[in-house]
Order: structure tokens, then sequence, then C-alpha cells
């Protein structure tokens, strides 16, 4: 994915993303923090602004995108403890959970949690060591291992 | 306004009433161009033809003349010595910082990658309009130093109006924004050398070996002031390693000033010294740093410049220069047109943008002020031009650029039917 970058003597600087369908995302940062977003609707028209942000905002806003802003989701969930800090816990997926729809390979549940799934029960049966391309559904329950750090971190991301 | 040395009863009263004047000067002349300012945004338009009328109609000839005739005193902006001479220091500093935050922000890495296009838009740019000042010059003043004068006024845009009509008009987001800027640049680093010229010729005496001998001092000056930039990043960097804001902002300000000020004294332009320390200190890589702690002090600087050019500015001289104005705009608007549009195609743009690229040059500032100055201050009692041809040159520059800084940005904001115009004619072709 290409990102052109021109220089603008004075100003500062301007990004441009090809982000299909002709349209084309154009970023103007300026030297002063300022950062304009435009879209270009198709490649001969003329640029048109969508956001004017303060540097604050910008920030706030990339972080966003970035997928870094999260907000913590309530679960409907039980715990069992193992040794001092490991828990067992049992979460039960929501249609708009991010995992639903993922296979276990895509999810990358332990990269990307720390946690792990021991066990899937789908429709009263359960299943053990799923393989990679297994995917997750709505009404999935996930038995799930791991420190409670890996727990909330897990709860925030997956359910 | 503490307790002073020499306060005794009678004497101190009279001392405060004087600087009283003064103060009150000089802060009628703060308070309007405020207002002045807050105007124009209102009206969407360039500030600085609003700060020079402000202080035309301030200055002893209007102001002073209005409330002679109907009050039987005097009042206006620029009566006191001693507010003068702070006003015209005051527009000095102007220039000073105005040129410093252009040496900030210019990036001769980006320049030279660039060097090409640019190279070749600024040369159409210059050998179109240049020249083309060079002939009228000699035509209205009938002498080749007068000429250069007026060919530089006319030739150089407003970086300061251009750059910021590009942005509100959401220009700087699409590909018209390359040539225009690219020009700019080119312009900036051009009018460096010719302000150095142009101080040197314009202060010496009609003997050309001393004039060549003034050039080549400008001309050795620049030259030791571009090693320094080049090889003193590390000293300048020095300078401004301190964590306090204040100290940051003195100390900057303390160099520019002081090296702006041994170049003026050496017949050097000032306006370029401060350049070359921009540039300096754009090479510690802080530049955003400095531009934001110095930008409030540039700001109120240069609408001083700009109240000032308007304050030693007699209307009733405009008068007699109309005729002349009239004349350049007639010429110097379809050459700035012509040189824009075939650099809109040097930078393979289509008709359309071209044509925005043609408008967006028209406009002048700034700079053809600064070469009004340069000329007006380096001759100040005494120089290679009559004290008659040199208060023509500045009316014109002044009616000149109030005119161009309105009509360019006009026709910025409605490119959109020439567009359509042009686009329809070089398709009908």
């Amino acid at each position: 994915m290409d990102v052109s970058e021109t220089d603008l003597p004075g100003v500062g600087k301007r990004f441009e993303l090809d982000v299909g369908g002709g349209e084309t995302a154009v970023i103007v940062v300026h030297n002063t923090g300022r950062r304009e977003v435009f879209v270009r609707p198709d490649p001969g028209a003329d640029a048109e602004l969508l956001l004017d942000l303060t540097d604050q905002q910008a920030r706030i806003v990339g972080s966003i995108l970035e997928g870094a802003y999260f907000q913590p989701v309530e679960t409907d969930r039980t715990a069992t403890t193992i040794g001092d800090n490991v828990l067992l816990e049992w979460y039960t997926l929501e249609a708009d959970a991010p995992l639903v729809g993922k296979s276990i390979k895509e999810a990358n549940v332990r990269g990307e949690t720390g946690a792990t799934i021991a066990a899937i029960e789908r429709g009263g049966e359960v299943i053990q060591s799923p393989d990679p391309d297994w995917v997750f559904e709505a009404d999935d329950q996930l038995i799930v291992v791991g420190t409670r750090e890996h727990h909330e971190q897990f709860a925030a991301e997956a359910t | 306004m503490g307790t002073s040395p020499w306060c005794g009863r009678s004497v101190c009263l009279p001392v405060v009433i004087a600087v009283a004047g003064e103060l009150i000067e000089v802060g009628v002349m703060f308070a309007a161009v405020a207002l002045a300012g807050a105007i124009a945004r209102g009206l969407r338009q360039s500030v600085i033809p609003f700060y020079i009328v402000t202080g035309i109609l301030l200055n002893p000839f209007v102001a002073g003349e209005l409330t002679g005739t109907v009050l039987g005193r005097e009042f206006a902006v620029g009566r006191s010595v001693e507010a003068t001479h702070f006003i015209e220091l005051g527009a000095e500093l102007g220039i000073v910082f105005l040129l410093f935050f252009l040496g900030l922000e210019f990036n001769l890495d980006r320049l030279l990658a660039s060097r090409d296009r640019i190279g070749t838009v600024g040369l159409i740019d210059l050998v179109v309009n240049f020249g083309a000042g060079l002939v009228l010059g000699f035509a209205l003043f009938g002498d080749p130093l007068a000429a250069f004068i007026v060919a530089g006024m006319v030739y150089i845009s407003s970086s300061a109006i251009i750059t910021k009509s590009l942005i509100d008009l959401g220009w700087i987001a699409n590909e018209e924004s390359s040539p225009l800027l690219g020009t700019l640049v080119f312009e900036d680093l051009f009018i460096a050398v010719y302000l150095a010229v142009l101080s040197a010729l314009v202060d010496g005496a009609g003997d050309v070996t001393e004039a060549a001998l003034s050039v080549s001092l400008g001309l050795g000056f620049i030259l030791v002031l571009l090693v320094v930039v080049y090889i003193g990043t590390a000293l300048f960097a020095s300078i401004i390693e301190t964590e306090s804001n204040e100290s940051i902002a003195l100390r900057v300000t303390g160099v520019t000033v002081l090296v702006a000020g041994a170049a003026l004294t050496l017949g050097v332009s000032e306006a370029v010294a401060a350049f070359f320390i921009g540039m300096a200190f754009s090479g510690t890589g802080r530049a955003k740093k400095l531009e934001q702690l110095l930008e409030p002090v540039r700001d109120i600087f240069a609408a001083v410049f700009f109240f000032w050019i308007g304050l030693v500015t007699d209307p009733t001289l405009f008068a007699g220069v109309v005729g002349i104005i009239a004349i350049a705009v007639v010429v110097t608007t379809p050459t700035k047109l012509l040189s824009g549009f075939w650099s809109g195609k040097v930078y393979d743009l289509d008709d359309r943008r071209s044509t925005r690229v043609a408008l967006g040059m028209v406009t002048r500032g700034e700079f053809t002020l600064i070469i009004a100055s340069t000329v007006l201050v380096v001759t100040d009692g005494g120089g290679a031009l009559p004290a008659a041809t040199v208060t023509e040159l500045n009316a014109f520059a002044v009616g000149y650029v109030l005119v161009m800084s309105i009509l360019g940005t006009m026709l910025m904001q409605y490119a959109s039917v020439f567009e359509t115009r042009v686009t329809a004619w070089r398709s009908g072709e």
C-alpha cells in the first residue's frame, strides 16, 4: 500500500493514499500541528475537506483508527482459579464479538492476549484442540485459561 | 513607570506627559491594526492591504490634516519623532522576523530533491516577469536603477498571501499547489540575492567601480553567511540548547537581530541576513519549536511593518502615480497568468489546474513592500536615486500592492469562472 508524500514548502507535508473505488485519502500535516483530512472522490477531482483537526484531536482520532482506543465489554462469565494467579473462565461470544467470523489462526488469541483457549462448546458439543482453520461463531462458549491480565486483555479484545 | 533619577517635581511631569503622548500614539497604532485585522478577516480578505490603509488613514498626511483643519489641533500617529522612530524600528524588526521565518521554513535538501522542476518554473517566472518589469520600469522612469527596482517589485509574488489562500481554498490538497509553492520557493531565494545587490546599488554613488565594490561586499557577506549556515549547525544548536522557552526566544531574537543589524551597518540587506540566520536555525531540527515561540512576535512586528508603510505614504501622491500603477497592473497581471499557466504545464497539470496556478501567482504583497522600504531606508539622506524618484517609487509600490493583493485574492476565490472559460477555449482550439 503506497502512501505518497509531497513536500509543501512553508506549509508542511501532504500524504495521499488510494483507498479503492477511485477514492484517495489526502492528509495535510501542517508545520503548526494542524491536520486537514480530505477525500478526493476520483482522480481528477478536487479534494474535499472532511476534517480540520488540531494536533490533540488528530492524535485521538489517529489512535481510534489505529485500534488502540478500546472500550471494555461486559461479559457473562464464571471463574475458577488454578494455582496462585491462573484463572479458568467461561465466555459466551455475542454476535458482535470481534472473534466471531475469525479462524483460530487469524485470531491468534495466545499471541494477542496471552490467554489460551482450552476448549470450545458449541451446540452442546465440546471441541478440544480445534484446528487452526476452525471459525468462531456467535453463541460459542469458550473456556479460557490465563492470568487475570490475560483475561482482561482477552475480554477487551475478543468478546 | 518607576521613579526616575532626574525626577524632581517640576521636571517629572512634562517627561511623563511627553512619554504618555508617544505611548498613546503607539497604542492607537496597535489598536487600529487589531481592528483592521478583524475587519479583513470578516471580509475574508488578506490583512496586509488593511494594515497599510490603516497606516495611511492615521498618518500626518491624512488624520493629521483632517483633525488640524476640523479641530484646530493635529492628531495623528507619527506626529512625535520618538513614536515615529519606534514604529520605524518596529517595521525593521518586522522585516527581520518575516525573513527569519522564511529561512526557518526553508529546506535546502527538499529543494535540491525537486530542483529540476522548481528550477524550470522558477526560471519561467523570472524571465517573463522580471523581464517585463525591466522593460516597464525603464519605460516609466527612464533610469536603469529604477528599472531594476520596478522589475523586482512586480516580479515577486506574495508568498504569505498566496500560501494562506491555498490553505483557505483547500488547493493545498491538490496538485496545483506544487508548482505554486515551488515557484514561490525559487522567488524567495532569488529575492535574497536581489535584495543584497539592491542595497549595495542604491546606497552607492553613481560611480560604477564603487557600486561594483558594494555589490561584491554584499555578495561576499552572503557567502560568509552561507558557509556559517552550512558548517555552523552545531553552534546554532548549542545556542538553543536550553529548557526555558523564555531563554530560547531571547537567544534566537538576540542572534537574529544582532546579525541583521550588523549586516545593515555594513550596508548589506538585513532581510537577507535574517533569512540566512533562519536557515541556520532550521538546520538544528528545532524549527517547529522556534516557530511556535516566535510566531506571535513575528506577527506583531510584521503588522507594524505594514502599518509603517502606510504611515510614510502621502496618499495625495497616489494621484500622480495612478497612471503608472494602472499600466503596471495591466502589464504585469497577464505576464503572471502566462508564466503561471506554463508552470502548470511543466508539472503536467491539466488546463483547469494550470489556470489555477496562473491565477494564484498574481498576488503581490510583502516582498514588493520590503523592496520599497529597502530603497526608502537606504537612500534616506542621500543615495543613488533622486529623492523625488524614491518617493514616487514608494507611492507606486504601495498603490500597486493594494491593487494586486486584492485583485490576486479575488482571482483565486473566483477561479472556477476562469477555469471553465479556459478549458472551453483550449478544447475548442
